[in-house]
């Protein structure tokens, strides 16, 4: 039985309309008749009136039921529910009135307006109830306000920004409240304030204090779109991945309500819970390079040049030489196409020397470029001084000395620096350590001494 | 259609076109319904040719150095003077109730280190003494010391290391990553393993296998004795111009026949032929080591013409120099129960590290002056920690000082391919028995691993059976505590 009658309560927000639609056109017929000067035959008005004054029973009756089942704030409920039932008793009134021809015209006017009014009433509290109080004046308030803008991460300064007010109670607002609200509170659960967050609905708590892996809320929001437990509902509008990705952070990290984002996770967690990487760290530039032949690109590789996008989706080049060093000095020269694609060059153990240098140079996007046992020197590293963006060069095992690499102090971006096996008096280093200052550079000679227990062994006591 | 021709076609030829034709169907229905852009990737005419990541990584390549059998970490690392106080008392019940351990039974005596620590490096990382070559570089590492384990045994916790699930038939790591990445050398495998300690690790191949990826990507064995990889010679009296026409004759047949079925592991089959060609020059050339300079030699502590732990670290780096994408190694030797002197907690042990820590520093410490280190990632580690109970082998006291397997808390380091310097992460109790806090998994670290060459370990995967698999199944976490 409580099924069926909350199958009729259900039926309420379609039954609404009937009322509405057909007293709005009773009352539009009374004050027709009355401006046109033209009779409406009286068996129209009254069979309008009638059916607009069920109707209205109906929608009171079935609208009584929705609201036994608590899923909604229960001030408006209260409003809604007496404004609703006075609708119909009034149009029951009038219409009883009005057939047994005890109402004057006048009077038929004066409380169609009544009706009409009470009407609006309900109707615009029956809306708040389903979308959200604020649904019809929101626009209204974004008038003259500044659209927000999505935030940007990348830029975002994550000391001054709050987690929750500024990242996740928008993200809630935007796609949780309409439902879990001051208005409707489906499965007895709010999601506007941090009280009711952490009080729950129906099923408990949403977010466990102590399993932040297990609450309801994350559990819910993963399921596959096809369960029926899956929040937002299938027919709403859906999560974002990014915005999952931030609740499922927030949640993880213990849905703290005040602090600073600097002060719940580091940058390194936000930026992989967005799948956004810190491409700085690995030398990628932030703005994305124009379109590459990947005609070009398959024929090298079938030369067998190895030559890879350094993330997928990115027009930006990682190459190799690695299993062609003895074509490369010929290879490279088909390079130049790409010049502005190619950020990591691999020349290692090639057999180049200064005459690619001006092939080289035309590579200005290049952040990491290893000329490792090559027969690179001075000369070529000079004319190579101009690629400002590098970050990481290798110069192991190559000619230069100190007159070509002091030359280097115009790459100001350059962090590594590796000069085992060159040329370069160990006398000169520490100068120039002292003109690089903010290059770290490897000079390498690493040794591991030879202990006298490396060669012996612990043997077991005799017995 | 002549008739001539319909003879020819008989039953047995219906069979095997029908069998093909609706495999290749079903091939082509699974490879086409994969919903959500995990469809599985690979050039089957060229398997291992190199392949973005998901985002740019910071390590290229992997050097995974695997002490099989689990050094006992309250020897090495995670330094417990409390322990000491202990040594010689009988275990509290709180500590075996409810818990299963491999061999010990009934109370076991608390054993306290059998090693002096001292802290090294800026960063104050706690290292025994029995590892003087890495102290001096502690503050190159990142050390995890609540790592966890849910194995107790050999092969089941390898497996589970390297494959992400206790049981047989899973990719391994090195697997996933050549599939992910391929290999920037064409001319040598993507995924390389050396062995050493005289025996292979308890879960045999299948922790360098290829489980359901294509076998392409398994790992090659090599030897660093005799031919690195068996039967890498010609055979004698057929010379190498011999051997091309042989293959170039097999793989005109096979390209025929893939005219005729288009079956894309055909054209696999080819390259694979191609590059074991190219490899029977390229392999002997970066397997030798004798032509490394004499420091090196004497860097790494190697010794030529012998199977060991030294020459395969230094053909590690070799390797990785050369662009070989994932280098495992194996060490066996490492149980140290107290069954014997040479698995004794403070004799074999100890010999196990002498035999270890000047190459394994010798090598980090190689990377980083060629440049290297920065975009090589090194692991060292075991299948699991050791018990601060001495082992007392079904209920008996060992002849020599042991520790049985410990799962729930152990040692683990890594250093170079972005992740931090001189830093430690987790903490286990005063006896070094629970992890407290910082508590990592097996799965995080493969997590890890995958974020530091490119991949969101969620997203990495591969169609098999109806389902996307990944490495770390339905597990793991990447632990950006300790990513520089």
């Amino acid at each position: 039985m409580t099924h069926l009658l909350e199958f009729f309560g259900r039926l309420h927000p379609m039954l609404v309309h009937l009322p509405i639609g057909i007293l709005l056109l009773a009352i539009v017929l009374i004050f027709f008749s009355e401006f046109k000067k033209k009779k409406i035959s009286r068996s129209v008005l009254n069979f309008t009136l009638g059916a607009g004054a069920w109707s209205a029973m109906a929608s009171a009756l079935t609208g009584f039921q929705l609201s036994r089942t608590g899923d909604y704030d229960e001030v408006i409920v209260w409003r809604h529910q007496w404004l609703g039932i006075s609708v119909a008793i009034a149009s029951l009134v009038l219409w009883l009135l009005f057939q047994n021809r005890l109402i004057k015209r006048r009077l038929l006017k004066l409380s169609s307006v009544l009706i009409l009014a009470l009407l609006v009433g309900t109707g615009h509290l029956g809306a708040s109830l389903t979308h959200g109080s604020d649904y019809l004046t929101e626009p209204l308030l974004e008038i003259g306000k500044a659209e927000t803008p999505p935030i940007d991460f990348a830029t975002l300064d994550l000391n001054k920004t709050q987690f929750y007010p500024d990242v996740i109670k928008p993200i809630l607002e935007k796609r949780c409240v309409s439902c879990h609200g001051e208005g409707k509170q489906k499965g007895k659960l709010r999601l506007d304030q941090p009280e009711y967050i952490l009080k729950g609905g129906k099923s408990g708590k949403v977010i466990e204090p102590e399993k932040q892996d297990e609450g309801e809320l994350l559990y819910r929001i993963h399921l596959s779109l096809k369960d029926k437990d899956h929040m937002p509902p299938k027919e709403k509008p859906q999560l974002t991945v990014q915005e999952l990705a931030l609740l499922r952070l927030w949640i993880t990290t213990g849905s703290d309500f005040s602090k600073m984002i600097s002060g719940i996770v580091s940058k390194h967690q936000l930026d992989s819970a967005l799948g956004s990487h810190d491409n700085q760290a690995v030398y990628v530039p932030v703005s994305e390079p124009p379109s590459l032949d990947w005609n070009l690109v398959n024929a090298l590789i079938t030369k067998g040049v190895s030559i890879t996008a350094v993330a997928q989706g990115s027009n930006y080049l990682s190459v190799s030489f690695i299993s062609v060093p003895k074509e490369a000095s010929k290879l490279i020269d088909e390079l130049p196409p790409l010049r502005q694609n190619i950020i990591w060059l691999t020349l290692s153990d090639c057999n180049v020397n200064d005459d690619i240098s001006p092939v080289l140079k035309q590579f200005t996007k290049l952040t990491r470029l290893s000329l490792d046992n090559t027969n690179f020197s001075d000369k070529g590293l000079t004319e190579i001084s101009s690629l400002s963006e590098l970050v990481s060069l290798n110069l192991k095992g190559t000619k230069v000395t100190f007159e070509g690499v002091k030359n280097l102090v115009t790459l100001t971006k350059l962090q590594d620096l590796y000069l085992y096996q060159t040329k370069l008096e160990a006398a000169d280093r520490q100068t120039l350590q002292s003109i690089l200052k903010n290059t770290k550079i490897d000079f390498g000679d690493y040794a591991v001494p030879t202990l006298p227990t490396d060669t012996t062994e612990v043997k077991p006591p005799k017995r | 259609m002549n008739s001539e021709y319909l003879q020819q076609i008989t039953r047995r030829h219906f069979l095997k076109e029908a069998g093909l034709g609706l495999g290749t169907l079903a091939l082509g229905s699974l490879w086409g319904c994969s919903s959500g852009g995990n469809k599985n990737y690979f050039n089957a005419a060229n398997p291992l040719q190199t392949k973005a990541p998901q985002f740019p990584g910071k390590a290229k390549s992997i050097i995974y150095l695997h002490m099989a059998g689990a050094p006992s970490q309250l020897e090495l690392f995670d330094y417990k003077p409390a322990l000491q106080q202990l040594d010689g008392q009988d275990c509290p019940p709180s500590l075996l109730e409810g818990k299963k351990f491999a061999f010990i039974r009934g109370v076991p005596k608390m054993l306290g280190p059998q090693a002096k620590f001292k802290q090294h490096g800026h960063s104050g990382a706690w290292i025994s003494d029995n590892l003087p070559h890495l102290s001096t570089v502690a503050d190159e590492i990142t050390f995890l010391k609540a790592v966890q384990t849910d194995q107790f045994n050999h092969a089941p916790a390898q497996l589970l290391m390297h494959t992400g699930g206790p049981r047989l038939g899973r990719p391994s790591m090195g697997a996933w990553v050549t599939y992910g990445l391929g290999s920037e050398n064409n001319n040598l495998p993507g995924f390389v393993v050396l062995t050493s300690g005289g025996k292979n690790p308890d879960a045999g191949k299948s922790v360098w296998g290829s489980g359901f990826l294509p076998s392409v990507y398994q790992g090659v064995q090599c030897r660093s004795e005799g031919d690195p990889v068996l039967f890498i010679n010609d055979p004698q009296g057929i010379t190498r111009d011999d051997r091309k026409a042989s293959i170039e004759a097999i793989n005109e047949i096979n390209q025929q026949h893939y005219k005729e079925v288009g079956d894309p592991e055909i054209l696999s089959r080819i390259a694979q032929y191609e590059m074991a060609y190219r490899m029977q020059i390229a392999v002997p050339d970066v397997m030798n080591i004798n032509n490394e300079p004499k420091y090196i030699h004497e860097m790494y502590g190697t010794n030529p013409g012998k199977e060991s732990f030294a020459n395969n670290v230094l053909l590690a780096r070799k390797l990785v120099e050369k662009g070989v994408r994932f280098v495992q190694l194996f060490d066996w030797g490492w149980d140290s129960h107290g069954t014997e002197s040479n698995l004794a907690i403070d004799i074999g042990l100890i010999n196990k590290c002498r035999q270890t820590d000047k190459a394994v520093t010798a090598l980090l410490l190689d990377l980083k002056q060629r440049g290297l280190l920065e975009e090589t990632l090194v692991i060292w580690g075991g299948e699991f920690g050791r018990t601060p109970m001495a082992e007392n082998r079904e209920g008996k006291k060992n002849p020599f000082l042991g520790r049985d397997h410990h799962t729930e808390a152990f040692t683990i380091w890594m250093a170079g391919g972005g992740i931090k310097k001189g830093f430690s992460y987790g903490e286990t109790d005063e006896i070094g028995y629970s992890a407290i806090n910082g508590k990592t998994n097996v799965f995080d670290i493969q997590a890890t691993i995958l974020n530091q060459l490119g991949f969101n370990h969620e997203q990495f995967t591969y169609e098999f059976q109806g389902r996307p698999f990944r490495l770390t199944d339905v597990h793991g976490k990447v632990i950006n505590e300790i990513i520089a």
